[in-house]
């Protein structure tokens, strides 16, 4: 048989001009509420839109993680300036989380291009939650601690890796030149202002 | 293009010049014009699949239909319109399984195993055993995918499992 090198050309074609703005469970093409279910390949970090039941089956496997929005700020956190340093981080921002393919902690942190990735040091990390121990808790591949701290703050947040996700992707789209422009860090500024408040609105919730 | 190149063109030409149209039309900010121009490809390709349909539905109730419908889908252009509408004659199912029957002489010289572990309408998961093949990865993952995915362009996603160990221990070294 010859190939059709178009890879799934039909399905996008189907999904272009699909004009109505229903969403479908990924697994079982279910159509689906716009507020669904998310789960994450542990392997290829690929997000997928899931119907209820497929969200309850497939993450109780192994291979997919339940994504559950989460955005909490750690107040007290312990991370002295030397420590920091002693990460090798090239910018200050950037999101530590444990990955089950890599069997240990990962550092991301955005550029141009998109996520940089590197291994965190296990001792570093090792460290890192023995002085923070609310950091044992983070689920493995879908919860981070999300690092600011760009022009002399100090934030420290416990997030849903989405989150992570979407600054990179406005750090990308954003950035200009060497330096990334004006545009782009007040874009970053934006970011980690709604996620203050969204931390706030929802403490005000729980009380 | 002029009629005459559209006539020789192949099915891969149609289909990436198909990717670029769409690739223009998404960039274009005129929203009216991008929605229309949307709106008249769905109607063409509904109008189309309404009547492939019923041509499907006489030719499968005709005496030696089910022969006709073999010889249909031999035919690439033909087949990948029937597999564009969701009338290809095969499920996924047994479209990917066809695949990996045809490869097997193939990938089990190579130390490979493919089995198929589930196929939906969206979506297919494939487990792949390499047996200590020491092949890239990467390079694995993409051959199998297009194997695959050619026989299952109307699929959104196909994925392959693999021993996740061997897997970081690759893309650590």
């Amino acid at each position: 048989m010859e190939r059709i090198e178009s890879g799934n050309w039909a399905s996008r074609l189907r999904r272009f001009v699909r004009t109505t703005e229903e969403e479908h469970c990924e697994f079982c093409s279910k159509a689906i509420a716009s507020r669904h279910a998310h789960l994450v390949e542990r392997a290829t970090r690929k997000f997928f839109c899931a119907c209820p039941q497929c969200a309850f089956l497939l993450s109780g496997g192994e291979r997919f993680a339940a994504l559950r929005a989460r955005a909490d700020a750690l107040h007290d956190f312990d991370l002295s300036d030397d420590e920091w340093q002693g990460f090798r981080i090239p910018i200050d921002l950037a999101f530590v989380f444990h990955s089950t393919p890599a069997q240990g902690p990962v550092a991301m942190y955005p550029g141009p291009a998109g996520a940089i990735e590197s291994p965190f040091a296990p001792d570093g990390w090792s460290r890192l939650v023995a002085a923070n121990p609310t950091l044992a808790d983070l689920d493995p591949d879908v919860e981070a601690l999300l690092v600011n701290r760009m022009n002399g703050a100090r934030e420290y947040y416990l997030v849903s890796v989405d989150r992570c996700y979407a600054l990179v992707g406005l750090i990308r789209r954003r950035w200009r030149g060497l330096s990334g422009g004006a545009e782009v860090w007040e874009a970053v500024r934006d970011y980690f202002r709604t996620l203050r408040d969204d931390v706030e609105t929802k403490d005000r919730v729980h009380g | 293009m002029s009629g005459e190149a559209r006539g020789t063109e192949t099915l891969e030409q149609s289909l990436a010049r198909l990717e670029k149209l769409m690739a223009t039309l998404e960039s274009i900010a005129d929203a009216t014009g991008r929605e229309t121009a949307r709106e008249l490809l769905a109607l063409l390709l509904d109008l189309h699949a309404r009547s492939l349909a019923r041509l499907s539905a006489i030719i499968a109730a005709s005496d030696n239909g089910a022969a006709l419908l073999e010889k249909i889908i031999d035919d690439r252009d033909l087949r990948a319109i029937l597999l564009l509408h969701g009338l290809h004659p095969q499920s996924v199912e047994d479209r990917l399984q066809e695949v990996i029957a045809r490869m097997l002489p193939q990938w089990s010289a190579r130390g490979l195993h493919v089995s198929l572990m589930s196929a939906s309408r969206a979506f297919a998961m494939v487990q792949l055993q390499r047996n200590g093949v020491a092949e890239p990865t990467d390079q694995l993952r993409l051959e199998i995918e297009n194997a695959l995915t050619d026989a299952a362009p109307d699929l959104d996603d196909i994925l392959i499992e693999m021993d996740m160990t061997a897997f970081y221990a690759e893309t650590a070294a």
